[in-house]
């Protein structure tokens, strides 16, 4: 068997030096279990958030767009006119040939669902309770793969077709009705229509869980006067982060208004990416604090074996040798804190994970680890044992071979 | 590069100096350290270099070991004229035709006795082979260490560790061997072994030695003697040793 020399006298000179390469293992394993943890930690935190706010919203919600008043009066250069146009009032309109958009957008890249609605503001009554809600016309299976309402029916089925509702549970409280009771939807045009309590669903926010009303999509065409057509089409994509670049694309190729929900929660985009750079700030002071460990264990390591070093000079090993033993021991001491780190911060999280659960069972502290995680974390301890052996290995490189030999 | 440093044991002596000068500057100080030294090594000589302590016997030893370059003069080792050579061919020339032993014989600490034979013959092909480790190991039983081959070198005593140099100084056979004080921490007896040692290979492999030393009667078993004094050679003569050898 043969094995590259600088590979061997890597191997060795850490081996010989157990007391600190252990040290520096260890320091480098819990800079590389904070970067897990705090990985896992913020990376569950922002997805359990942006899951609980989309939920319950499309990703890309696209639109006719915008009415807007145009001057008649034609621009003549140079000239300035002092006008007040207004705004026209929006109402609801459809989108032209909607089936093909749906089509369209369903075979962009990213996309995973598409759901053609009919949506608008309507009032649900029942005797002498009444309450404002929005009305979803829908395809049932095109709906529920957007916000997997069927799951979260608790009572009865999503089964809205014909004259059957479904709605939400907060709702259905309020109103005092149950599966098989039946209520009045009369939209703000004036057009009603009584339907029966097919299902009750909870999607875990209480402002849905008391304003949606979802009927079938002719239904709600019908109510809200507009036959044939839908007001709006729900795109969910693959990667939420990738909406607001999917929302352009569908604009861009449609013509129609799109927006993502990064543009509808703006402030809460704000406060994930406060999030991640806080996290990303921190990881790179422990990247760093990891960094310079290795790097002076490494510079005493050079100063340690100096006249060895001569003596491989002399006996004819080149500069680029001497550099690749201290550069291989940067990257194996950077690959063990990655392989022992990987297992502290993967323990951290899951305890921490499990320590504490909220009332309705989840974890108080998601975690989320990912092999990527992993892989990723175990490639940057490397690359940062590899960089912070480059110092020290030049100094070794840098010898002069007959100085080190008589130890000056 | 490598063309310039071919090894071809057939041409002229193995070492030849000349004119070689070195000097030192600090600030305005100028120290002339070696005075024009001209000197040959044939092949297979045993030679000894004596002189006082600072008389430049261990720059010298530098310079021909490529450690060091001259002010002025020319170095040639087995023909090859190393004036112009940069850090990676001296390297080259280094590890195939020059062998060291030091007096503190700065042994890697990390390896065993049999690895540290191994490691000039890793040098040269960059990977540390299983193969070597007979070659090794047939030097240290040479050496009298066959039972302390898979020693680590902290648990050897002085003697011992130096016959292991010796042993890696050898082990890649080269023209020339350079000994700094070779038996200089040595007693007696351990001293004798090296010195035998030294002679054996010099016998069984036409090898080449320079060995540096201050003790008289280590130099008088040698071939030759080169004396060495404030940086110049003042003397080359050659032993009843070296005539009962002819």
């Amino acid at each position: 068997m043969a094995i590259p020399l600088d590979v061997f006298l890597a191997v060795r000179f850490l081996r010989e030096g157990r007391t600190q390469t252990a040290l520096i293992i260890v320091g480098a394993s819990f800079g590389v279990g904070v970067i897990i943890f705090l990985s896992a930690l913020i990376s569950g935190l922002q997805e359990s958030l942006v899951r609980q706010t989309l939920g319950t919203q499309a990703h890309v919600v696209v639109r006719v767009p915008d009415a807007y008043a145009r001057s008649l009066h034609p621009v003549v250069r140079g000239e300035v006119i002092v006008a007040h146009v207004e705004r026209p009032a929006q109402r609801t309109r459809s989108i032209e040939s909607w089936q093909t958009r749906v089509r369209e957008i369903e075979r962009m890249d990213g996309v995973e669902a598409v759901s053609p609605t009919v949506s608008g503001a309507a009032l649900a009554s029942r005797g002498t309770a009444s309450r404002s809600v929005t009305l979803f016309g829908v395809e049932a299976s095109r709906f529920d793969s957007l916000y997997a309402i069927e799951r979260h029916t608790i009572v009865g089925r999503f089964a809205p077709s014909g004259s059957d509702a479904v709605i939400g549970a907060e709702l259905a409280s309020d109103l005092g009705v149950s599966v098989g009771d039946r209520l009045r939807i009369q939209a703000y045009e004036g057009r009603a229509s009584t339907f029966r309590v097919a299902g009750v669903f909870d999607l875990g926010n209480r402002d849905v869980n008391r304003r949606w009303i979802v009927v079938s999509m002719r239904s709600a065409q019908s109510l809200l006067d507009l036959a044939g057509g839908v007001s709006n089409l729900d795109v969910r994509v693959h990667e939420v982060f990738a909406a607001e670049s999917t929302a352009r694309q569908i604009e861009s190729r449609t013509g129609l208004a799109a927006e993502s929900w990064m543009e509808t929660n703006g402030q809460l985009l704000i406060a994930l990416r406060s999030q991640s750079a806080s996290s990303q700030m921190i990881q790179f002071f422990v990247v760093v604090a990891v960094a310079l460990g290795i790097a002076s264990v490494l510079v005493v390591s050079v100063v340690q074996r100096r006249k060895q070093i001569g003596i491989l000079r002399a006996m004819g090993a080149k500069r680029g040798a001497i550099q690749r033993v201290f550069l291989v021991q940067g990257a194996i001491v950077g690959l063990a804190g990655s392989a022992f780190g990987s297992g502290l911060g993967a323990g951290l999280a899951i305890f921490f994970g499990g320590l504490v659960r909220r009332a309705d069972g989840e974890p108080l502290f998601p975690m989320e680890l990912t092999p990527s995680l992993f892989v990723y974390t175990a490639a940057l301890a490397t690359l940062v044992g590899v960089l912070a052996a480059i110092a020290p290995s030049r100094r070794a490189s840098g010898l002069d071979p007959a100085e080190a030999i008589r130890g000056e | 590069m490598n063309d310039h440093v071919q090894d071809d044991r057939t041409i002229g002596p193995v070492l030849a100096l000349d004119g070689v000068t070195k000097e030192f500057v600090d600030g305005q100080v100028v120290s002339k350290v070696l005075r024009g030294i001209t000197l040959a090594l044939e092949p297979a000589e045993l030679v000894a270099l004596i002189g006082r302590s600072g008389s430049g016997k261990s720059t010298l030893l530098n310079i021909i070991g490529l450690l060091d370059a001259p002010t002025r003069g020319t170095v040639r080792i087995g023909g090859v004229d190393t004036t112009h050579l940069d850090d990676a061919g001296r390297t080259t020339l280094r590890n195939r035709t020059l062998g060291f032993v030091f007096q503190s014989h700065h042994l890697i600490t990390a390896l065993t006795a049999e690895e540290n034979v191994r490691v000039p013959l890793a040098i040269a092909r960059g990977w540390m082979s299983e193969k070597d480790k007979p070659r090794a190991r047939a030097l240290l039983e040479a050496v009298g260490l066959g039972a302390k081959v898979d020693a680590p070198i902290r648990t050897l005593s002085g003697g011992e560790q130096q016959r292991v140099a010796v042993a890696r100084a050898l082990v890649n056979e080269p023209r020339l061997v350079l000994a700094d004080e070779p038996t200089g921490n040595l007693d007696t007896e351990a001293a004798d072994q090296v010195f035998a040692l030294f002679r054996r290979a010099h016998r069984e492999r036409s090898m080449t030695f320079l060995i540096v030393t201050h003790d008289r009667g280590l130099a008088a078993r040698c071939d030759r003697i080169v004396e060495i004094v404030d940086g110049a050679l003042v003397s080359g003569e050659r032993t009843d040793h070296a005539e009962s050898r002819g």
